[in-house]
């Protein structure tokens, strides 16, 4: 038994890789359904083995930013893309990433790039209501995210994500830069005393509306689409549109080149590529985007002729508020 | 009779121990990311220590939770026990089948996730019904919801620890009791009390699978502890001070743990064995058939529902078959490393359950080996894993970044319970063969080989088993570790839920269950082979391990 042992962990300790040629390490948060045909693509324009990690929703997007920061000291990953901006943000804070300015990011607005080069946000997606078509009448449709908080809405029918992970945290840190924390507070803990539903995560309030355990849930575009595409009986609203309204959060993917990472120049090509308009246009027929940071024509199927008009807030604010946000969200909601 | 520890007194199965370098691989593999954590959490740049005592001490909002989450996981772990005991002691009535107590424990290989999502299904299915019928709709929310679904995951392991527990007893000393006292009394008063630490010893395993499970319960949006620790780490993004914080989960697993395992000194085990005869005399009251009936209609659903429930959402065989051929490299990877893991594992428990049944002086510290990594959350498991094996003094193995590093999550994980189940394993064994082998071979390798190998055979067997499925099942760990362009089958079945893929997910997921049953069916045919083989059955009057036997 003794020398099955030191046999077995022998074999393991010995177990030589073979060195990495033309191959890019990528760390995704993207959804592998959505990530994978692009970087597939790019293997095929390129040449270069791309090798993939994609996150699940279940660790809450920190699965890989938390392998990131604990490789800090012996990166593995070259690139990461990252469906959201804030835990991009936060690595650069940490010094896990690299400055890199892609020639192709300049038809990106400077609110959507970092200053110092260590990130680039594309594609975005936006904060949205979902609304069940079957339980809900046109004119009780909701227009506004204070409608969730509307004495008149039971509570019981509305659901949004637990606000302490992914981008419902995002759009929680977004609110109270944009109305200071107080009134965002205040905002939340109006929700927490109407019983609005929270739930385990953005597909989870998607699969809820779709099944009409719930009459409206907030939730990502690429949620709603999916359920819009699936011919679910449902509509999308996006809410705050009207004039002097707030707008939505709109979320920009991100992509990053890593500090140190062991192939840095496909790396940095495959930066330029996901910036490229040709990954724009897919990612929009995909499903996965539904805003357009940079140039492309292609618009989204399931928001055929609708404008998403955003919040205006600093993504920088955001990511300013995103711990206060975070640990009043533990407190209104884990109880 | 003076109270002792179970690992103040050796079992004659302790022979043999292993010596200091199996015993540093066993610190490095299982043992080495609970170090580097606390490596980090004492040298790093951490929490500084003043603040320790607020985030280690839970008060207020945190005390709250800790205590229902207390509440839930000691719910779940006796209504499981108590059903699976009624099921057992059914089961065992009608049928000396062996395979029984594989079948249900494979079962319970089956992720957490996938029954929240097929109980889901089934309430809102459910409720559309009574809604149209114009009947209450049944809660899709709440304690009672989450604590049922995380029953059904848990209740086929405490079926078959029951079974593994009603076997245990002495056939002979309840053909006595029986033949003596009639009906409910060689149960109460024979059966119970005997089986009664490996049940407990299965209550504490349950207890500490439902007190980490967060999934479930934040499904049913119901707030535990586990959750809490995940929110913290979420927003302040330091392991280190994650450690502190699950510090109340640790010391509430540690002691079910400690307290639950420490009682299997006391229980009277028969040597395992095929087809054990049944008791003939038994005769059981009307109401004991009535609840052991009513068991069994528990569990039936709560076993069935969720594939079911998988079945009916992948819809056709050719949906089915696409699915697969879509997966074919995450199954087979999976399988290799599932099957990397158990074999791995059987050494690396059986050096912990030979230390812990040796009565070394070190035997309180072996326990805290077994026990503390297991009461590790999984996330905080992988960043130890990174810590440890991406560290300059390791990297140049370049095992960090290969398709071995979730092989190596599964060992730190789920070794300790393999040896749970390996120290039960050699407290089964018989002490007098162990003993006549000393006399008579001189050799320790013949004695391995000729005696104490085809007695552990069930028990490294069951190890593997049980390492296997739960490897099989597990992300938390593996998601921070897994070889960049290798994803695991549990990782492919996570990323299709979030994109909305039921079929698919249904799809992969009936293919972990098909895996995790064919292996119950390999195990189940080895162990009858074995048996035959060896021809174990037990004569009549043989010594049981155990104080009541000696």
């Amino acid at each position: 038994m003794i020398r099955a042992t030191l046999i077995s962990l022998l074999v393991l300790l010995t177990a030589a890789c073979i060195a990495d040629r033309d191959a890019v390490v990528v760390y995704s948060s993207v959804d592998q359904v959505f990530s994978e045909p692009i970087l597939t693509r790019f293997e095929e324009v390129s040449g270069i083995e791309v090798r993939a990690v994609y996150d699940v929703e279940a660790a809450k997007t920190t699965g890989l930013v938390t392998r990131l920061i604990a490789e800090r000291d012996n990166p593995q990953a070259d690139v990461f893309w990252n469906g959201e901006f804030a835990q991009t943000v936060r690595l650069a804070e940490e010094g896990v990433l690299a400055s890199y300015r892609p020639a192709n990011a300049e038809a990106v607005p400077p609110a959507y790039r970092d200053p110092d080069g260590a990130w680039t946000g594309f594609g975005g997606r936006g904060r949205v209501l979902l609304v069940n078509t079957d339980l809900v009448a046109d004119a009780a449709m909701p227009r506004s995210i204070h409608d969730l908080a509307d004495p008149a809405r039971p509570g019981d029918r509305i659901g949004i994500a637990y606000p302490l992970f992914g981008t419902t945290a995002t759009h929680a840190a977004a609110l109270y830069a944009h109305w200071g924390p107080e009134a965002a507070r205040d905002y939340f803990a109006s929700l927490a005393e109407s019983g609005v539903r929270v739930v385990d995560g953005n597909s989870v309030v998607r699969d809820m509306v779709v099944d009409g355990r719930l009459d409206v849930g907030l939730t990502d575009t690429d949620d709603a689409c999916t359920a819009v595409e699936n011919g679910a009986p449902v509509r999308i609203v996006i809410p705050d549109q009207g004039r002097g309204e707030i707008g939505t959060l709109i979320i920009p993917n991100t992509v990053a080149l890593i500090a140190g990472g062991p192939n840095p120049d496909p790396g940095k090509r495959l930066i330029d590529f996901l910036l490229s308009e040709a990954v724009a246009a897919a990612m929009i027929e995909s499903g996965w985007s539904h805003v357009v940071l940079g140039s492309s024509e292609t618009t989204p199927a399931c928001l055929e002729g609708v404008a998403i008009r955003g919040m205006d807030v600093p993504l920088a604010d955001v990511v300013a508020h995103m711990e206060a946000a975070r640990t009043d969200m533990t407190e209104i909601f884990v109880r | 009779m003076t109270e002792c520890p179970i690992w103040d007194r050796p079992h004659p199965a302790a022979d043999g121990r292993p010596g200091p370098l199996p015993v540093l691989l066993y610190g490095l593999t299982v043992l080495g990311p609970v170090l580097a954590l606390i490596a980090g959490l004492l040298l790093g740049d951490g929490p500084p220590p003043a603040t320790w005592p607020e985030l280690v001490l839970p008060t207020g909002r945190r005390l709250a939770l800790w205590l229902r989450s207390i509440g839930l996981a000691t719910s779940v772990a006796v209504c499981g026990l108590t059903v699976g005991t009624l099921v057992a002691l059914r089961l065992r009535r009608h049928t000396r089948w062996a395979g029984w107590p594989w079948l249900f424990a494979m079962l319970a290989a089956l992720p957490p996730m996938t029954h929240a999502l097929a109980w889901s299904w089934v309430l809102a299915r459910t409720n559309l019904f009574l809604r149209g019928a114009g009947m209450q709709a049944l809660p899709t929310s709440g304690w009672l919801i989450a604590g049922w679904v995380q029953f059904t995951w848990l209740v086929p392991l405490a079926v078959a620890v029951s079974l593994v527990a009603v076997d245990a007893v002495p056939t002979d000393l309840l053909e006595a009791a029986h033949l003596l006292h009639g009906s409910v009394h060689p149960l109460m008063r024979v059966l119970l009390p005997l089986a009664g630490p490996l049940l407990l010893a299965g209550g504490g395993v349950l207890f500490l699978l439902s007190l980490l499970d967060y999934g479930i319960p934040s499904i049913f949006q119901v707030n535990v502890l586990a959750l809490d620790v995940f929110a913290d780490f979420s927003v302040h993004g330091q392991a280190d001070r994650a450690l502190l914080v699950s510090v109340p989960l640790l010391a509430a697993t540690v002691g079910a743990i400690t307290l639950s395992q420490g009682r299997l000194r006391d229980a009277a085990m028969a040597p395992p064995v095929h087809g054990r005869k049944a008791v003939t005399t038994e005769r059981w009251p009307r109401w004991l058939v009535a609840l052991s009936t009513g068991a069994v209609a528990i569990v039936m659903p709560a076993v069935l529902g969720p594939i079911v429930s998988l079945a009916a959402q992948v819809g056709s065989w050719q949906q089915l078959s696409a699915v697969l051929d879509g997966g074919r490299g995450e199954i087979v990877y999976s399988f290799g490393v599932s099957l990397a893991a158990a074999l791995l594992s059987l050494p690396l428990a059986a050096i912990a359950a030979q230390r812990i049944v040796g009565g070394t002086p070190l035997g309180r510290a072996w326990w805290l080996a077994v026990t503390l990594p297991m009461a590790l959350p999984g996330p905080l498991v992988g960043i130890g894993l990174i810590r440890l094996w991406n560290s300059p003094v390791i990297a140049f193995t370049s095992v960090y970044g290969s398709r071995w590093m979730p092989v190596l999550a599964a060992l730190a994980r789920y070794v300790p319970l393999g040896a749970l189940v390996m120290t039960a394993a050699l407290r089964r064994t018989d002490p007098s063969l162990i003993d006549a082998a000393r006399v008579l071979q001189a050799s320790r390798r013949r004695r391995l080989v000729l005696v104490h190998l085809p007695m552990l055979a069930p028990g490294l067997l069951a190890a593997g088993a049980v390492v296997f499925c739960l490897t099989l099942g597990e992300l938390s760990a593996t998601l921070l570790v897994a070889a960049p362009g290798h994803p695991t089958l549990s990782m492919r079945i996570y990323n299709y839920l979030h994109y909305g893929a039921s079929d698919t997910v249904a799809g992969l997921t009936l293919a972990m269950t098909a895996l995790v049953l064919t292996l119950g069916a390999i195990t189940v045919l080895v162990q009858t082979l074995w048996a035959r083989l060896t021809d174990i059955d037990p004569q009549p009057g043989v010594p049981v391990s155990g104080d009541s036997a000696r």
